[in-house]
Order: structure tokens, then C-alpha cells, then sequence
């Protein structure tokens, strides 16, 4: 039995604190990055909501105002949809990428007629592309440190692929950062939006025109509502992300420390059988001389 | 002078908080000036220069603009838009060669995303090049 060599237990747990070393770094990168991706999302969000404002007033005084984005009246179901689905590059964040990538599974049982799949982050594209689903590869979506640019890249990627008919509706799938202990993956839609997502406007300013035209202004502005709303995804899934990994990396942590406490018990223990047992050798030597006296 | 409230917001800071009495940018109908008591008005914005006065000086103070909105209500103009930079900041060697770059990338590319993405990039630095170019006198139309 290994445990009863002094050695090999040494070896033993100068590995487990290397191991315990890492974790404990794991979790504090994320914890210093988590906070950071908050404060950035906070700071964007007034910007943001203000055109989700302004396109709510402008449907509200241009009804008729037809938007190829934003869904109508006579919603119909798209015949093929696409979908963005956001995981990790890195692993080592507990649960984080395995429900997400479940969720996004069944949701995708419901409805076979996708057209268009997307998958931010290394471990969802190779789990899904495993799983024999065909992944649009044509732009990068690397998931860590979230921009606006790049929000923008994908938004712009999708109103393309929207524009050129390739697909007739676009969802996306991310993780919802509620709180710590609540990350919820959900499914939303992107393209054509649902018209309540405006809601009410509020107090609208109706002496207000638009230049040069209701619809000129409606095009621009869908497409930073839609980069506002990607960035919002991105940054929520990545927080998710590294929440994850400070519980993953804190269960591994003490996990750690308990076996390193075990272990230095089985340590001295193997220490004090060896001294005993050289003792009882020496003293059993030494009584054999006196004997042969 | 009537002087107006002048903000431009972008997603990442607000750039401009302040006094004005005169402004001239681009829509995509073509370049518009907007003094004091303007009618309400939501317009949208081309990737151009903003000329700014404030009255204290007979020069305008000149940025490069993003694509965006701009809102008036209640002598105040908001500007809601991608990027801004005033023109002193701008460094037109590295505008020339974004140029250049996606130029050249715009030839050699047939793909269909590259090209809407090329072109932003072409409008944005001809945008820059004509903002720090203005305040050195030169002054190409883009518009």
C-alpha cells in the first residue's frame, strides 16, 4: 500500500497543491474580471435603452411604419430560422457550458428546421458539431472579453444573412446572469423582433418628424438595438461564465486543502511507522550482540 | 447669440456636454445646419464631420462622426452615434493606411460579409481623414 512510503505521499501532495495553486488562481482571474463585466454593461445600458426608446416612439406615431426586423401583426412562425448559441472557450466552469449547451439541444428538438446554427465558444462548437450539427463558421465568435464592436460584427453578420433570405428568423441562446446562484439559459429572439419588446413609449413627443423619412431613420437605428442587445447577451453569458468558475474553482479548492489535510496525517503517520520500526531494528540488533556475549 | 444644449453620446462615454450655437453634419440626404429653436426633429446620421460653434471663438470645432441618430426637442440635440473624435486626436497617418488596407482588401475579397465590413471601414477613415484634414485647410467632399 503506496500510503504507507513516506515518498511517494510527498509526491502525492506537492502535486494536489500545485493543482489546489491553480484552482485558487482560476478563481481569482475570474472573480477580478467578473465585476468588470458588470460595470461595462452598466455603463453602455442608458445609451442603449435610449434607442429601444426612440424606436418605440417612432412606431408609435408611424404604425405603419413596415419594418422587414420587427415582427407584425399576422406573426408568422419562421420557416427557417437561425441560431446563435453562446458558450465558452475554456472549460474548468462547473456546469456553465454543459447546461447551456443541453438547453440549447432541446430547444432545437422542438423545432428541426434550422437552418443556420452559430456557436460562440470552443467547447459548445466541438460538443455540437460532435453531436453531427452543421456550424456556420464564417465569422470568429471567441467568447471572452465581450465588445461592443464585436457585438456589432455579429449583428451586422446576422441582418445579412436576414437581408439575403438565408434564413427568415434568428434566435439566440445565452445564459442569463439573474444573480450568483442563478443562471438561467434562455432562448430569445432576434429577428423579426417581437413588436412588444418596444412596449409602451411612454410620453410620446408627437410633434416630432422624422427626417428624412421614418424609415430611413427605422433602419438605422434596428441595427444598434440589435448590437445593444447581442453586447447584452455576450456580457451576461460571460459573467455567467466566470460566476461558474469561482464556485467550480472554489469547490476544487477546498477539495483540495481537505485531501492535503488527509494525506499529511497519512504522512506523519508513515513517518512515525519508519522511525519506530528502525528503532525496534536497532535496539533487536544490538540485544542479538548482548546475547551472544 | 440663442445658444442650444448639445450632447453626443456614444455607447462608451458621452463626448460632449455643453453649450453650442450652431452645429452642420450629415445626414444621408446630404449636410444639414442646425442653429437654435429648430423644430423637434429625429434625423440620421452619416459617417461625416461635425462642425460645433459656441460663439466664444468664430472657428468651429471639428470631429469625425459615426453613423447614428441625432434628436431635437426643447432646444437640446442628442446625438446618439457609433464613435466621435475631434479632429486634433485623429492621426491621419494611420487613418491613410486603414484606408489603403481596406482598399486593398475590398479588391482581393469576394466575400460578401468582408465587403459590408470593408466598406465601413472605408467610410469611417475617409471620415477622419476629412475631419483632421479641415482643420489644416484641404478639405475633399465625401458626401
Amino acid at each position: 500500500m503506496s500510503m504507507n512510503n513516506t515518498g511517494e505521499i510527498k509526491a502525492r501532495m506537492k502535486s494536489i497543491r500545485q493543482t489546489t495553486q491553480i484552482a485558487s488562481a482560476q478563481k481569482l482571474i475570474a472573480a477580478s474580471r467578473v465585476g468588470k463585466a458588470q460595470h461595462t454593461l452598466n455603463e453602455t445600458r442608458p445609451y442603449h435603452d435610449h434607442i429601444r426608446q426612440t424606436i418605440a416612439e417612432l412606431l408609435s406615431l408611424h404604425p405603419e411604419v413596415l419594418s422587414p426586423y420587427i415582427g407584425s401583426e399576422s406573426w408568422r412562425i419562421p420557416v427557417k430560422p437561425g441560431l446563435l448559441v453562446l458558450t465558452s472557450d475554456s472549460g474548468l466552469a462547473g456546469g456553465y457550458n454543459s447546461n447551456i449547451i443541453k438547453f440549447a439541444e432541446e430547444e432545437m428538438s422542438k423545432d428541426m428546421r434550422f437552418q443556420h446554427l452559430m456557436v460562440q465558444g470552443n467547447v459548445g462548437h466541438t460538443a455540437l458539431s460532435r453531436r453531427g450539427y452543421q456550424i456556420d463558421d464564417e465569422i470568429e465568435l471567441p467568447s471572452n472579453f465581450p465588445t461592443l464592436s464585436h457585438a456589432g460584427h455579429i449583428a451586422k453578420y446576422i441582418i445579412s444573412l436576414f437581408e439575403s433570405r438565408e434564413v427568415d428568423g434568428f434566435g439566440i441562446i445565452y445564459t442569463d446572469y439573474r444573480s450568483a446562484a442563478r443562471l438561467i439559459p434562455v432562448h430569445e429572439i432576434l429577428l423579426p423582433l417581437p413588436p412588444e419588446t418596444f412596449g409602451d413609449a411612454g410620453i410620446v413627443r408627437s410633434d416630432v418628424s422624422f427626417e428624412p423619412s421614418p424609415e430611413v431613420v427605422m433602419e438605422m437605428l434596428i441595427p444598434k438595438y440589435l448590437k445593444g442587445f447581442i453586447y447584452g447577451c455576450l456580457v451576461h453569458s460571460w459573467a455567467a461564465e466566470l460566476t461558474s468558475r469561482i464556485s467550480a474553482m472554489d469547490g476544487a479548492v477546498r477539495n483540495g486543502n481537505e485531501m492535503l489535510d488527509k494525506l499529511s496525517l497519512a504522512y506523519n503517520r508513515a513517518r512515525q511507522a519508519a522511525i519506530t520500526q528502525e528503532i525496534t531494528e536497532i535496539v533487536a540488533g544490538a540485544q542479538a550482540l548482548t546475547t551472544d556475549d | 447669440m440663442n445658444t442650444f444644449l448639445l450632447r453626443i453620446m456614444t455607447p462608451e462615454k458621452s463626448f460632449f456636454d455643453g453649450a453650442a450655437n450652431e452645429i452642420v453634419f450629415s445626414t444621408p440626404e446630404g449636410r444639414i445646419g442646425v442653429m437654435a429653436g429648430h423644430m423637434p426633429m429625429v434625423t440620421a446620421v452619416a459617417e461625416n464631420t461635425i462642425e460645433i460653434r459656441d460663439g466664444e471663438s468664430t472657428e468651429a470645432k471639428i470631429a469625425a462622426i459615426g453613423q447614428g441618430v441625432c434628436e431635437i426637442f426643447d432646444n437640446t440635440i442628442e446625438f446618439y452615434v457609433d464613435s466621435v473624435e475631434w479632429a486634433a486626436d485623429i492621426d491621419l497617418a494611420r487613418a491613410r493606411e486603414a484606408l489603403e488596407r481596406a482598399e486593398l482588401r475590398m479588391r482581393s475579397s469576394a466575400d460578401r460579409m468582408e465587403y459590408v465590413r470593408n466598406q465601413a471601414a472605408i467610410s469611417r477613415a475617409l471620415a477622419r481623414m476629412k475631419a483632421a484634414n479641415d482643420t489644416i485647410g484641404s478639405l475633399p467632399d465625401i458626401s
